[in-house]
């Protein structure tokens, strides 16, 4: 070693500080992101149904990922800035309080409750069709957030479940708001959760002076009772994060479900949130999106579409989108509101095939 | 001559410490050299993930460039070491040896991550 570093000892102090200086734009983080299109992924990759399985899906369902870069690098900073699919901002709100890590789990929480979502959406709309299909699902409390002055910061996890509170005068609290009204006369209050792995827990958590708050936000899902569910699904493991796949989840378990290809022989993709009564909500990273779908030349592209005269509507945001990148809109890309608007829309397009 | 007998051949010229010096040297420069182009294609992946295939080829050939300069370094070390090692041994076929062993297996290791992890991943 001790030769290589003689023989090239001049060219290494000629070039150690311009080299010191790229490294530290390679891995300097600054407090932006930076969103890029990602790519489609076939919802079949990621849900299987149990059920028709003979049955040949001749197109493709798919929802859309875009990457989210956090905390950039300058390096990364700057070719993203100079790429025409990226958009740039600077981190806010909490996100700027949490670490890469805790952002990528809030994400995998919203992926797996969609997938929950989904579910429940495209078991029940089939159920009205079909009486051997049975959805079962059960109220859970999720930890969504957490501030930073919240006690026990590091014990509780994303995703976690609150079982219970013992409130002012030793009342069970079991609901959000049962909490607000049962936590009036302490500060410390003994809190129940349940982790990933499903064992139990107990933290005592006090409010912050300044605020009053706990520092923890715990919001109400449905998650699917697999034993009372029929017919059974199996989910594969998955790197992409986000709730923004809903409503191409649900529609792509229906077609499992259904004894009609909706595809018809289609690509089709999209993105938006799905609720549990069906509607389709509003996601971030639209440019992005719109781009990921054009370089993936998707037949169909389904937008959330809520309010025309609201300039953040996805499908306003898309229309320009299209507009700024050149792409034309025509024919592939679909304003939807709800569950029922896609699936009326892949209905009639079969009518209209035909 | 075979693999084998160079093996040994390269074995009686070189101590064992002559030789971890060696590697070890060659793999530190080498690292040094190839470790803001490994970052520089990680971040454009994370940035253009779109082309991901492209980028990743890019990789593969990236990490072969790394396994052929790590090699010379390793050369240029032993030849400083002894001077007039390239009259007594053949260096050069020693090596090319063992680049090419060393290139097919991350030619393979790259393409199965073409094909395989990646696709699995993206789920």
């Amino acid at each position: 070693m001790n030769e290589l570093l003689d023989y090239y000892w001049s060219k290494i102090k000629l070039l150690i500080i311009p080299y010191l200086l790229f490294m530290f734009l390679l891995v300097f983080p600054i407090n932006y992101y930076v969103l890029t299109p990602g790519g489609i992924t076939p919802v079949e990759n990621l849900i299987t149904v149990d059920y028709n399985q003979d049955k040949v899906i001749e197109g493709s369902i798919s929802s859309t990922y875009v990457m989210s870069v956090n905390r950039p690098s300058f390096f990364e900073f700057i070719i993203g800035y100079f790429s025409k699919y990226s958009s740039i901002d600077k981190l806010s709100g909490s996100n700027l309080s949490y670490t890469n890590e805790e952002i990528t789990q809030i994400s995998f929480v919203d992926k797996a409750t969609s997938v929950d979502a989904s579910i429940i959406v495209a078991y029940n709309e089939m159920s009205k069709n079909n009486s051997e299909i049975l959805i079962a699902y059960d109220e859970a409390i999720l930890v969504y957030g957490k501030s930073t002055y919240l006690s026990n910061y590091d014990t509780i996890a994303f995703g976690d479940e609150f079982i219970q509170m013992v409130g002012d005068n030793d009342v069970i609290c079991t609901t959000t708001s049962e909490i607000a009204v049962n936590s009036q006369l302490g500060n410390t209050y003994t809190f129940t959760f349940r982790n990933a792995e499903g064992k139990t827990y107990i933290v005592d958590l006090t409010k912050n002076e300044d605020t009053g708050l706990f520092g923890i936000t715990l919001k109400l899902y449905y998650i699917v009772i697999k034993e009372d569910t029929f017919p059974s699904y199996s989910e594969a493991s998955t790197n992409i994060g986000g709730p923004s796949g809903g409503l191409l989840q649900t529609l792509s378990i229906y077609n499992m479900l259904s004894d009609t290809d909706i595809t018809h022989g289609l690509k089709i993709a999209g993105t938006g949130t799905i609720d549990y009564d069906g509607s389709v909500g509003y996601i971030g990273g639209v440019k992005q999106k719109v781009a990921t779908a054009y370089l993936n030349r998707v037949d169909i592209f389904f937008m959330p579409y809520l309010d025309e005269t609201y300039y953040y509507d996805n499908y306003m945001e898309a229309l320009r989108a299209c507009e700024e990148l050149g792409i034309d809109p025509e024919g592939w890309l679909v304003p939807v509101a709800s569950f029922a608007d896609a699936l009326d829309y892949l209905n009639n397009l079969g009518g209209d095939l035909s | 001559m075979t693999y084998t007998k160079l093996f040994k051949e390269f074995h009686e010229h070189f101590t064992l410490k002559e030789r971890s010096s060696a590697f070890f040297g060659g793999f530190i420069f080498a690292f040094i050299v190839f470790a803001p182009l490994f970052i520089v294609l990680a971040e454009f992946l994370l940035i253009y993930i779109y082309l991901i295939n492209a980028i990743v080829i890019l990789m593969i050939f990236s990490a072969m460039g790394f396994f052929v300069f790590w090699i010379h370094l390793i050369k240029k070390a032993l030849v400083l070491k002894k001077p007039t090692i390239r009259d007594e041994f053949q260096l050069n076929k020693y090596f090319m040896f063992n680049l090419i062993a060393t290139e097919i297996v991350v030619f393979i290791i790259g393409l199965l991550f073409l094909f395989v992890f990646i696709p699995m991943m993206f789920v």
